[in-house]
Formats: structure tokens, sequence, C-alpha cells
């Protein structure tokens, strides 16, 4: 088995990373993997702009436009 | 947590006692905002809780803890968002709430392990993307920060009961992984497949929906 994480593995630890801490091993390997890995930076960076949009605190559009301020 | 409905005079009645506004006036001035607020959250509602009932409730309380408080709302954050933030009170307390113990579990496990796994669609049989993936880039105009919020409330209303629910107590209501599988008595396995799932599911939407578009 190679060293290096698959695209699809990086992907998966991404995606659990969410929910759960990981090893310190798996944050070396997914780091190593992601310094030279566009493709897969740009997913985990989704994830976590995914996270941001639905945990924000206003609502663009929540109130009716010129209501309150 | 009351079980009686809470009326719309129940409502005004509430808003009179504790302004020193008239009645009238206080109509005037929330009726419009109450017409407009209430479908949003009960949508939300919907989303994380599955008793409709309870949801209609929530929401109930909701308005009428904004109703109650509203004098001491002036300014910082617009009546909708304040309004969803105890909207999201509510909800956290009652998922840690006795009452909500003793109720059957949601229906959740009803949503087993399907065949497919989303990331066959990105990866090819070696682990590789089948198609670059591109950044995405938050609108600046406020025009278009609703439609991705539109674009949001739907994508998320595609989910699946289990997976929206679960996404939505750890994302919105901001629940530890464990605490998500504890209340919706699933096994933490079963909640990480469903957040999995769901984290796929919306990043897929949103991508072919918004990003994808906006972007190129």
């Amino acid at each position: 088995m190679s060293l290096m994480y698959s695209c699809r593995k990086v992907a998966e630890l991404l995606l659990l990373a969410q929910d759960e801490p990981l090893g310190i091993l798996q944050q070396w390997q997914l780091r190593m993997h992601l310094t030279r890995c566009s493709n897969c930076r740009n997913f985990g960076e989704q994830l976590r702009e995914l996270r941001e949009l639905v945990g924000e605190e206003a609502w663009p559009g929540l109130d009716s436009e010129g209501q309150e301020r | 947590m009351s079980r009686q409905p809470i009326s719309f005079e129940t409502i005004m009645i509430t808003m009179s006692e504790t302004s020193d506004l008239p009645g009238e006036q206080l109509i005037e001035r929330f009726a419009p905002a109450l017409a407009e607020l209430r479908p949003k959250l009960m949508r939300q509602a919907r989303l994380l809780v599955g008793n409709p009932s309870v949801a209609e409730d929530l929401v109930q309380e909701t308005l009428l803890t904004v109703f109650e408080q509203h004098a001491q709302h002036n300014g910082g954050a617009s009546l909708g968002t304040w309004a969803i933030a105890i909207l999201r009170n509510k909800i956290s307390d009652w998922y840690r709430s006795p009452e909500r113990r003793r109720m059957t579990a949601l229906a959740v496990n009803q949503d087993s392990d399907p065949d497919t796994d989303p990331l066959d669609e990105l990866f090819n049989e070696q682990g590789e993307h089948v198609a670059p993936l591109h950044a995405w880039e938050r609108p600046e105009r406020e025009a278009e920060q609703h439609q991705l919020r539109e674009v949001l409330d739907v994508c998320v209303e595609r989910l699946s009961g289990p997976q929206g629910t679960a996404f939505m107590m750890r994302e919105w209501l901001g629940f530890e992984t464990a605490e998500v599988a504890n209340r919706l008595q699933i096994t933490p396995e079963h909640c990480r497949m469903l957040l999995r799932r769901a984290r796929l599911s919306l990043r897929g939407c949103l991508q072919v929906r918004w990003f994808g578009k906006v972007g190129a």
C-alpha cells in the first residue's frame, strides 16, 4: 500500500473530519496530500463553506424587503 | 412545555400587556412580519422535528417570545434573524428535554445504508477526481446572497428526513456528533453515515444549482 492517500481516500477523511477528530498520522498524511492537490483542497474548502453557510446567524432574505433594517 | 395551542389572540393580548404602544398599533406593526416569518420558521422546525404538532408548538412559542420581548429588541439583528435564533434555542431545549426522551425515536433507522456511495460519482476506479473541482466563490451582492440562501434551503429540503434532521442538528443546532446520535437514538456509525451522505448531497446540490453556474 502506498504511503500517499488517493484523492478518494482524502475526500473520505475530509468528510469524516467534519464530525470526528482525526488521528495524528491521518492528519499528517492528509496535509501532505493537500499541499500538492488543489482539487482536494477545493473539496475541503467546499465542505467548510457549506458548514459556514448553514451555521450563519444572519439569514439573507429572511425579512421581507424594506421591513426592519 | 405547554401543549395548548397559542392563538393569535393570546399573542396580541401578550403584546398589548408588554408594551406601551396601544394594541392596534402593535398589531399593525407586527402582523405583517408575523405572516412573513411564520412559514419560514415552520419550514426550519419541520426539518428538525419529525412531529408536525411539536414543530407547530415550537414555532408558536417562538413567536410568542418574539412578541413578549420585542421591547428589548432594538437594533442589532433583524427581526427574522432574532426569531430564528430563538427558534434554534427552543429546538435545542426540546431535544434535550425529558419530554423528548419519552417520545418514540424518530423514524431515523428507516434510512438504512444504501448500496450506492455518492463518492462513486466524483472519483474513478483509481480514486482520482473525474473532473476538476473549483473553489466556491461567495456572492458579494445582497440579492445574490438571498438567492444562494434559497438554493441552500431547497437543497436541504431535498435531503431524506433522517439525513436532514441529523445534519441540521449537527450544523445548525451545533450539537456534537455523539449528541446527535444520542438524541436521535441511533448508533454513532449510523449517525456518521447520515452526516456524510448529507454533506455529499448538499455539496453536489449547491455545486449544480449555484456555484457551478455562477462560476461558469
